[in-house]
């Protein structure tokens, strides 16, 4: 069984990650937050531009519930998503705003449910454990 | 001129993280050959700057049509946002729900 060890690093006390995402037009690493609170996982509209998507790549309307009210963004299948080691093709995520200057996004558990992983506060550090299937 | 030649006119030598947040306060950068602190880590050790401005897009901009030359970038913020962070709560239909499994 493959074992991975990756760092993070703790901001205002929620768990930063490294993501790569690799799109049409090129390749960018994002901050990401771990959230196993999230069902989806996000990226920002500018990001997903940076990478050469626009939203007439999306193939699904997606609607969120924030603080603030309603919010529209989309769905939309990136070229290549990798964080804390492991690697997806043709990944769905949603893309909506999220105000935030320090963070692209959020890895929700659409991603971490293929693994299994631990986090370790104190050592700054997410132990991942792949599975074969 | 060859795509692939040309070169974003303000690329800096590698600096370090702190030389980029001292030279280019709470603004955004756009970073090409980002060594990280270790490997999958969030925290940059160098890059060199090839944009910067107050806004992500005008971060880059520079680079945006240099994609053959810069294949990877990094867009990151140099100051603290202090603003609380609102995750947003997916409103999940059947549809949605067979994304989230697939």
């Amino acid at each position: 069984m493959t074992k991975l060890s990756r760092s993070f690093v703790r901001e205002r006390e929620l768990i930063i990650v490294d993501a790569e995402v690799v799109g049409p037009a090129n390749t960018t690493n994002a901050r990401l937050v771990l959230d196993t609170g999230a069902a989806a996982t996000t990226l920002v509209p500018e990001l997903i531009e940076d990478l050469g998507y626009t939203r007439r790549d999306s193939f699904k309307k997606a609607k969120v519930h924030t603080a603030v009210g309603e919010e529209k963004g989309y769905w939309l299948r990136v070229a290549e998503f990798s964080v804390l080691g492991v690697t997806t093709p043709n990944f769905a995520v949603t893309v909506f705003p999220l105000g935030h200057q320090n963070i692209d996004g959020l890895v929700g558990m659409n991603f971490l449910r293929h693994f299994n992983f631990e986090v370790r506060p104190a050592e700054r550090r997410i132990l991942v454990e792949l599975i074969k299937r | 001129m060859d795509a692939a030649k040309q070169v974003a006119p303000n690329e800096t030598e590698p600096l370090s993280w702190a030389e980029i947040c001292a030279r280019y306060p709470d603004q955004y950068v756009c970073l090409v050959d980002v060594e990280a602190v270790e490997l999958g880590s969030p925290e940059i050790k160098t890059g060199r700057v090839v944009g910067c401005g107050p806004t992500r897009r005008a971060a880059f901009d520079p680079i945006r049509d240099l994609g053959a030359k810069y294949p990877r970038h990094s867009v990151r913020f140099t100051g603290v946002c202090t603003e609380p962070l609102i995750r947003p709560s997916l409103v999940i239909d059947d549809e949605t729900l067979e994304i989230l499994r697939s």
